[in-house]
């Protein structure tokens, strides 16, 4: 394994779920308030010199400008804080932003997390409002949604691997039974693949049951420069790999829609950069927006070969007892999909798996972890890989 | 230096210049709620918040930059690509420059393009945005015009959801009156259904779609 480019102390996560009466620099405040009591040698204002927060739109609080709102919620002005966006990899990128912060010398501790409140309206219009990471006027203007999208991609799967609505359904069964474990998971709902079948279909061939849920929430983590760690806790989490790429913002100028061309990429930077083959990482979590887009990881991630997800699910090898256990958080499909806070909450995942605080879903011995965010239609994509620090 | 001039003109309806002013962030309703409150489900406290409701809206004008002709054509039922004079590569629905490195982000060239292509792939919409509600549920295609190296986003009419494949040949065409929306041009199947799906998953998806109707006839009345 490679030497550290930045370390996880500490890390806190807001329930997620419909979180009425609250806002969102609220709810960061509830993700932060458990980072910070997670971490007794961490006086807050006095150590952490930085913010960094992913979030996607100002349009469900009509509420720009976030940055300075929550470092002054969570207690940290006049620290610079930084607001990223890239849609469902918005936090994503925060890490990364935060990870170069650190590499440069201009920060040796920050708070890097995400936010999104988005139960407040009305399902048709978080649909449009997700909607404008897709390409507008040339995708948005003809109906088209993210679910829509995502369904595109699937039923060219389909046509051509002949991955079927049965491995699709695996995939959010899977996921159902990892959120029983999680307290903070949005819904605690255990499924059968015929439920995910007969359920009502949101853009044929993805059901109601294929899609994540509309979440309030967020997540943070303390990252500090790597010699800082044990100043902190005993139980350090080291980001040793990290790669990002991009694609068009349509789906419609890809060369093939069958494969995640982005997450391959960043994978590839991401393993040579940490010097962790695919077959060394215990636990991962993927961005399963919708259950095609686990399968697509699976195989641009390297866990099979492209075309071999759907069998990777019927094998069962992903499932929690599984050779690669894949979202044991529930993923977005049970845990929630808030999705500024996305990008950090897999990442507060992995810091629990690996630091052995994972509870009721902890994947045993766990040393190397791995998170895959992306943003639209993949038209970003973020990896990241975790060790353990001893 | 020559002022700006009008070439064609069509003015919105006089009903749309209030749309903006209609709601003026007044708050027109709330509700005043003792709800659960706490991170965790095992320790929660009943807790007081208020919840407003404040209509807003906005009018957009925007333009269509340098693609401009591609709805100028729309406008004229005509649907034009553009090409690249270097690589050759043609774009539909159109780029001003062209995406390759080595060609430099050459300007591309407008080309009109045939009237037909492949459906690459698709979708059957059970859910929308506000604005399309009523049409569900719809079928969504990506479709390759003939000779472009991308493909082109539109509705397929004309055919049942459960006979729709990939590969399909489609015919595209316009709208009776184009307004300069990308939704001016829709797909027609050019031939019988393909009829490679199982029948079992086609009898599935009917069952699927039926409450679909029924939710949009009730709500909808069509």
């Amino acid at each position: 394994m490679a030497k550290p480019l930045a370390t996880i102390v500490s890390a806190g996560l807001s329930k997620f779920g419909v979180r009425e009466g609250l806002y969102a620099r609220e709810l960061f405040a509830e993700a932060a308030s458990e980072a910070f009591e997670r971490c007794p040698n961490l006086s807050p204002k006095k150590h952490i010199d930085g913010l960094f927060v992913g979030q996607m739109s100002e349009s469900y609080e009509h509420q720009a400008h976030i940055a300075p709102m929550i470092a002054d919620w969570v207690g940290l002005l006049p620290a610079p804080a930084y607001r990223t966006e890239a849609a469902c990899a918005s936090s994503g990128i925060a890490l990364r932003c935060a990870i170069f912060a650190i590499q440069s010398g201009m920060h040796d501790i920050v708070l890097v997390g995400g936010v999104e409140k988005m139960t407040n309206r009305p399902t048709a219009i978080v649909t449009e409002n997700l909607g404008m990471a897709s390409d507008f006027p040339l995708e948005q203007w003809h109906g088209i949604t993210f679910p829509g999208i995502f369904a595109m991609m699937a039923t060219a799967h389909m046509a051509k691997y002949g991955t079927t609505e049965e491995q699709l359904a695996k995939v959010a069964v899977k996921n159902h039974e990892n959120g029983m474990l999680n307290p903070k998971a949005h819904l605690q709902k255990k499924i059968t693949v015929g439920d995910v079948l007969a359920s009502r279909p949101v853009a044929w061939p993805l059901k109601l049951y294929d899609c994540s849920l509309i979440s309030d929430g967020a997540s943070c983590l303390v990252l500090t420069n790597p010699k800082l760690a044990k100043k902190f806790t005993d139980t350090p989490v080291h980001i040793v790999g990290s790669g990002q790429a991009q694609d068009t913002l349509g789906l419609f100028e890809r060369d093939d829609i069958t494969t995640m061309n982005v997450t391959k990429l960043a994978a590839k930077d991401a393993y040579e950069m940490a010097r962790i083959r695919v077959g060394q990482i215990d636990v991962a979590e993927v961005h399963d927006c919708f259950t095609i887009a686990e399968i697509m990881a699976y195989e641009a991630l390297g866990f099979c070969k492209q075309g071999e997800g759907g069998r990777l699910i019927d094998d069962g090898v992903t499932k929690m007892n599984g050779k690669i256990p894949v979202n044991t958080s529930g993923g977005l499909k049970s845990k929630g999909h808030p999705v500024g806070a996305t990008g950090t909450a897999q990442a507060c995942e992995i810091y629990l798996q690996l630091t052995g605080e994972a509870g009721k879903r902890q994947v045993k011995g766990a040393e190397i972890g791995l998170t895959q965010n992306i943003g639209g239609s993949a038209s970003t994509a973020v990896v990241q890989i975790y060790g353990r620090g001893d | 230096m020559e002022p700006d001039k009008v070439i064609k003109e069509k003015k919105p309806d006089s009903k749309w210049s209030e749309w903006g002013r209609l709601g003026k962030w007044n708050v027109v309703g709330y509700k005043i709620i003792e709800g659960n409150k706490g991170p965790r489900p095992d320790k929660l406290q009943r807790a007081r918040y208020m919840l407003v409701n404040r209509p807003w809206d906005v009018m957009y004008e925007h333009s269509y930059g340098l693609v401009s002709r591609f709805f100028e054509g729309l406008l004229e039922k005509k649907l034009l690509g553009t090409k690249c004079p270097k690589c050759g590569d043609v774009f539909c629905p159109p780029r001003a420059h062209c995406w390759r490195n080595r060609c430099k982000l050459a300007e591309t060239e407008w080309v009109e393009m045939p009237m037909h292509g492949i459906l690459h792939c698709f979708t059957v919409l059970g859910f929308a945005g506000e604005a399309f509600l009523s049409d569900l549920p719809f079928i969504l295609a990506y479709v390759r015009v003939e000779g472009a190296n991308t493909l082109i986003a539109g509705r397929l009419v004309g055919m049942d959801p459960e006979d729709v494949e990939c590969d399909m040949k489609v015919n595209i065409k316009f709208v009776e009156h184009p307004s300069g929306n990308p939704m001016d041009i829709y797909f027609v199947p050019e031939g019988p259904p393909l009829d490679r799906r199982p029948a079992e998953e086609k009898a599935r998806m009917r069952r699927q779609l039926e409450p679909i109707r029924t939710w949009v006839k009730e709500k909808f009345g069509r």
